[in-house]
């Protein structure tokens, strides 16, 4: 019976009516052994709890188009319509009775729920706080029973008209609990709150149709048999639609589906990052940390991605009867699924490969061009800084400069910004007079960028390139052109090769003429003691010096570093401030961080044509470039339909 | 003022003046040079405030004396340009006419008043060495320091009297060269650490008078060098420099002799298959031959041998060639000596005589 619940979801929404209704067992009185040992507490806090309640149970009838009509936010009433299976009238007089179900028949159904409910429960707390009226009707007969229960109250059924199916009516809600009812928020807090719950069901249920109307004014509209993309996409908004990345994952385990947002896409909180376990909305720390650890590395600290994410495992493996709301769940198999669903939703970001693009419609392209003018800034004091000491450059000299990586291609020393010799003065000058005033440059060096790496990557198509305000680099492509932040992009090569060669092989020590001593406190000098194999690792060889001292006799070769005693210092701070939590995978990838941060080129640094083919073509083998290690954005994509816009050909 | 000079020569001096001024100085004033003619001819003054540059023009015909600032890079390039034998430069209040020939060039001067004080030079000489084999020390070490400009000891050639002669030191504390010259000096001004600038221009002033002896005069925390028509100045570097009569290996027991030429072709042809992740070429020392090798992951593998008068047990020691290559192309011999001992120990180079000149190659661990 494993995946029922995945059945459904492929199933076409007649199967789960017809199943629904021929083994739709009877409401029955669960026998005490079983009422007890179901998470009891009160489940009606607001109008969103009732509509949860009567909505779920709308769709474990099997409903296909479920109607929500609100008063007041839903404080004067709340109608839910559904056209499920309906109720006989013998069961419709038991809906309001207390432990009295259709969906628990044994103890042991409690280690399999199926179904939204299961407790019997929800029906009587409504009714024993408002003025409750169920119309039923089941398909074949000809007309609806009524009942009414005010405050547990109940009438006598009677005859009604109505079509197929059910409406539930909750008026005045908390009529005999004012203590509760003066807790109500305002009406568009409530509203909001059951605009959400209606959400999460609906993400879930994307077959089914919803129409939400409060004060007879439509709230919103969600048609029948909408794909699930479709679905997020009426709530998420049509931006979004390019933004999703289709996760997909199965196992015997569990099946992972859904969508998550390119690494562009990020909020200020989690509300967008939601989690369906069988169908329903769940708020499990651990497995929201798994998702937020998948992006650790592509978006910014302290935001949160987009995440529909919808998994599906055998009833046996979840346990609901956690909390009341049953927003709590419990799994036999937690890590597990922590570990799948990091992993899966790593994949599904990095096979994507999408980069994050300007969105012209949005408020956000003020941000960006504020956010140019701040950087504009910045790049000015880099520039400063960067004119102060000028590395001398001599062409072939193998002399290091103060820090940075020692890739061939960028070898700085060549290109270090330095004063035209005579000789260059005049050929500048020759140039400049044969090429008249008015003729247009040559706009980019022209690429000879191989298009071909065997994976496939952003620049396989790139044309050319040139270098605007030593800061950025401008890539046309055959679909408009890439933006690329330097440092942030070259920082996330580094920090993909420092992974990757410190994975597959030990780094080169450089070993020093004269051991540098190092400036510790003697809380760093322990703190050393303790982590002395990780620098190791790195490539640092550190020794015990004079008297509890340290220094250093060997330095990794291929990050150069004179200022050896800043950087062990500035590591040692790191792992004081964090190092006691980490784990050492962590502390190595904290290393890791630091040095690919330090020996990027910076802002500022003017980079030669060859610098930059070299510094593409190395991205070009990073799998996943369009982040930098601490999540910003290091490339940005203008198409040339996001350019027609710009110029309103659009 | 109004002169007549020849061109060449105060274009050659001028390059020199260029090589002094920093165009983007903080202080536009110093992007100038100074024009100072009198009866002795036209002296040519520029600096950075780091170093400085007086130039005595003898063969300059001086008809009104007088003093102007002109932008060092134009006027240096102007002269470049020019093909005349002599050119003359006539100033009024606000400007010179630099005239050669066909060309007439105006530029506008800048005021005199506020351009820095420059060094005397006294006649108290600290040190007396003949101008090439200074060039040739600062040239030799010149190489081994860290390349910026800052203030540490890694940045300069440390210069200091040793058992007979001047002793050249520079070291980025991964290599290092060392020379001697002979020479005279006042042991108790030494030593001093010369930065890259200071260098640079030393070396520029020497190789212009070769012939003739440069002379120092040491102060606080500068130096003024004489040589030929020239007074130079350079800050110094106040850092400790390693003692490295301590650090020199004194017992590297093994050695053999390779033909300079064979070593660095070699070297040359192994470093293709060096990468970032593997900069090191592993010199395997046997019987009679030297293996170097390489190997860089998803690159491929390097192996080159050369025979080498060798007798010792096998060895081996990796290290950067680039290092290597920056020595062995500075020296002059047919044949190269390395002395060495592990991969724990520097590696020495010299050209038969270890007094006079070597360089030190720390070795590169791999892993
Ligand atoms: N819209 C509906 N259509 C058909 N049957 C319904 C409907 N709503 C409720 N019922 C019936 O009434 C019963 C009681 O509903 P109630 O919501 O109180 O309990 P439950 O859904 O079984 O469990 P839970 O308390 O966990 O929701 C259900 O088991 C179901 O048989
Ligand atoms: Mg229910």
């Amino acid at each position: 019976m494993a995946y029922k619940r995945a059945d459904y979801a492929l199933a076409p929404s007649a199967r789960t009516i017809l199943d629904r209704y021929d083994a739709m067992p009877k409401i029955q009185k669960l026998p005490p052994e079983i009422a007890n040992k179901i998470a009891a507490g009160e489940v009606i806090e607001r109008p969103a709890s009732v509509v949860k309640e009567l909505v779920e149970n709308a769709i474990d009838a099997g409903a296909t188009r479920i109607t929500i009509d609100l008063e007041d936010a839903g404080k004067q009433l709340i109608r839910v319509s559904d056209n499920g299976s309906g109720m006989e009238c013998d069961d419709l007089v038991l809906a309001c009775a207390e432990h009295a179900t259709s969906k628990l028949n044994a103890v042991d159904d409690l280690f399999y729920i199926d179904t939204m409910g299961f407790r019997g429960e929800a029906l009587p707390s409504i009714a024993s706080i408002s003025h409750v009226r169920i119309v039923s009707r089941t398909t074949d007969n000809p007309e609806a029973w009524e009942i009414t229960n005010h405050g547990g109250e109940q009438s006598e059924p009677k005859p009604a008209s109505g079509a197929p199916g059910t409406v539930i009516e909750v008026a005045n809600l908390f009529y005999n609990t004012p203590v509760r009812r003066k807790f109500l928020r305002q009406n568009s807090t409530e509203l909001g709150r059951v605009i959400e719950t209606i959400e999460n069901i609906a993400l879930a249920y994307p077959a089914i149709g919803f129409t939400l109307n409060n004060d007879h004014n439509a709230i919103f509209e969600l048609p029948q048999k909408q794909a699930r993309r479709e679905r997020i996409v009426s709530f998420g908004g049509a931006k979004l639609s390019d933004a999703l990345i289709e996760v997909n994952d199965f196992d015997e385990y569990a099946s992972l589906t859904g969508f998550v947002g390119s690494p562009g896409q990020h909020r200020p909180n989690s509300k967008d990052l939601r989690l369906f376990v069988n169908r329903r909305f769940i708020r499990d720390r651990s497995l929201l940390q798994a998702v937020m650890l998948a992006y650790r590395e592509f978006i910014p600290h302290g935001r949160y991605p987009v995440a529909y994410l919808f998994l599906e495992l055998d009833p046996s493996e979840v346990d609901v009867n956690v909390h009341p709301t049953k927003i709590e769940v419990r799994f036999t198999q937690a890590s597990r699924l922590f570990g799948k669903i990091k992993a899966a939703v790593q994949e599904a970001v990095l096979r994507s490969g999408q980069l994050p693009r300007l969105d012209l419609n949005d408020r956000r392209l003020e941000q960006v061009k504020a956010l140019a003018g701040a950087s504009q800034q910045e790049i000015h004091a880099s520039l400063q800084q960067f004119r102060a000491p000028l590395p001398e450059a001599r062409p072939g000299s193998s002399a290091e400069p103060d820090l940075e990586l020692a890739t061939p291609g960028y070898d700085r020393t060549e290109h270090a910004p330095r004063l035209l010799d005579d000789e260059q003065l005049a050929s500048a000058r020759l140039l400049r007079d044969k090429v008249s005033p008015r003729a247009p440059l040559p706009p980019y060096a022209e690429s000879s960028l191989q298009a071909s790496t065997p994976s496939a990557n952003l620049f396989e198509n790139a044309r050319g390139y040139f270098q605007i305000g030593n800061a950025y680099i401008v890539v046309e492509t055959t679909d408009g052109m890439v933006l690329i932040d330097q440092h942030a992009y070259h920082e996330r090569i580094l920090y993909w090769q420092l992974e990757h060669r410190l994975s597959s092989q030990p780094p080169e020590i450089q070993k020093l003429l004269v051991p540098e001593p190092l400036e510790l406190t003697r809380a760093a000098s322990a703190m050393l003691g303790e982590h002395r194999e990780l620098f190791r690792q790195f490539g640092f060889e550190l020794e015990p010096f004079g008297s509890g001292g340290w220094a250093c006799y060997g330095v990794p070769k291929y990050i150069r570093t004179t200022k050896v005693n800043e950087f062990v210092k500035s590591s040692l701070d790191e792992l004081a401030a964090s190092g006691r939590a980490k784990n050492p995978a962590e502390l190595r990838k904290s290393m890791v961080d630091m040095m690919a941060c330090k020996a990027a080129i910076k802002a500022g640094d003017p980079l030669k044509g060859a610098d930059i083919e070299s510094l593409i073509k190395e991205g070009a083998k990073v799998p996943h470039t369009f982040a930098c290690p601490h999540g910003r954005p290091t490339t940005y994509k203008l198409t040339f339909t996001d350019i027609e816009k710009i110029f309103h050909r659009r | 003022m109004k002169i007549k000079v020849q061109r060449k020569v105060f274009s050659e001096v001028m390059s020199i003046v260029a090589g002094v001024v920093n165009p983007r100085h903080t202080n536009p004033l110093v992007q100038n040079v100074l024009l100072d003619a009198s009866k002795s001819g036209l002296l040519i003054k520029a600096t950075d405030l780091e170093v400085s540059l007086q130039y005595q023009l003898n063969d300059a015909s001086v008809s009104k004396a007088g003093k102007v600032l002109l932008p060092a890079a134009r006027l240096n390039g102007l002269l470049k340009d020019m093909s005349a034998e002599t050119v003359e430069l006539i100033a009024d209040d606000e400007s010179v006419v630099v005239s050669a020939e066909r060309g007439k060039i105006t530029l506008q001067t800048a005021d005199v008043e506020g351009f820095p004080g420059f060094p005397e030079f006294k006649q108290d000489n600290a040190l007396s060495i003949k101008a090439s084999d200074f060039a040739k020390g600062l040239g030799w070490t010149g190489k081994s320091i860290s390349p910026e400009r800052g203030r540490y000891a890694f940045n300069g050639v440390l210069i200091t009297t040793g058992k007979n002669g001047i002793e050249f030191c520079g070291t980025d504390g991964r290599r290092l060269s060392y020379m001697k010259v002979a020479g005279k000096a006042k042991t108790y001004d030494f030593p001093i650490i010369i930065p890259r600038r200071g260098i640079e221009l030393f070396t520029r002033m020497a190789e212009r008078a070769p012939d003739s002896d440069i002379s120092l005069d040491i102060r606080e925390n500068e130096v003024v060098a004489r040589a030929g028509n020239a007074i130079a100045s350079t800050a110094l570097i106040d850092g400790q420099f390693p003692d490295y009569w301590t650090v020199i290996p004194r017992n590297n027991d093994k050695t053999y002799v390779a033909r300079r030429a064979d070593l660095i072709s070699s070297l040359r042809l192994a470093g293709h298959v060096t990468s970032v992740e593997s900069q090191s070429v592993a010199m395997e020392i046997s019987k009679q031959e030297i293996t170097f090798k390489t190997r860089s992951p998803g690159m491929g593998s390097a192996e080159v041998k050369l025979p080498v008068t060798y007798a010792g047990p096998d060895c081996r020691v990796g290290f950067d060639p680039r290092y290597l290559l920056d020595g062995l192309a500075l020296m002059t011999a047919d044949d190269v000596t390395c002395e060495f001992k592990d991969n724990e120990t520097g590696v020495i180079f010299h050209e038969g005589s270890k007094d006079k000149a070597f360089f030190l190659v720390m070795p590169l661990d791999v892993g």
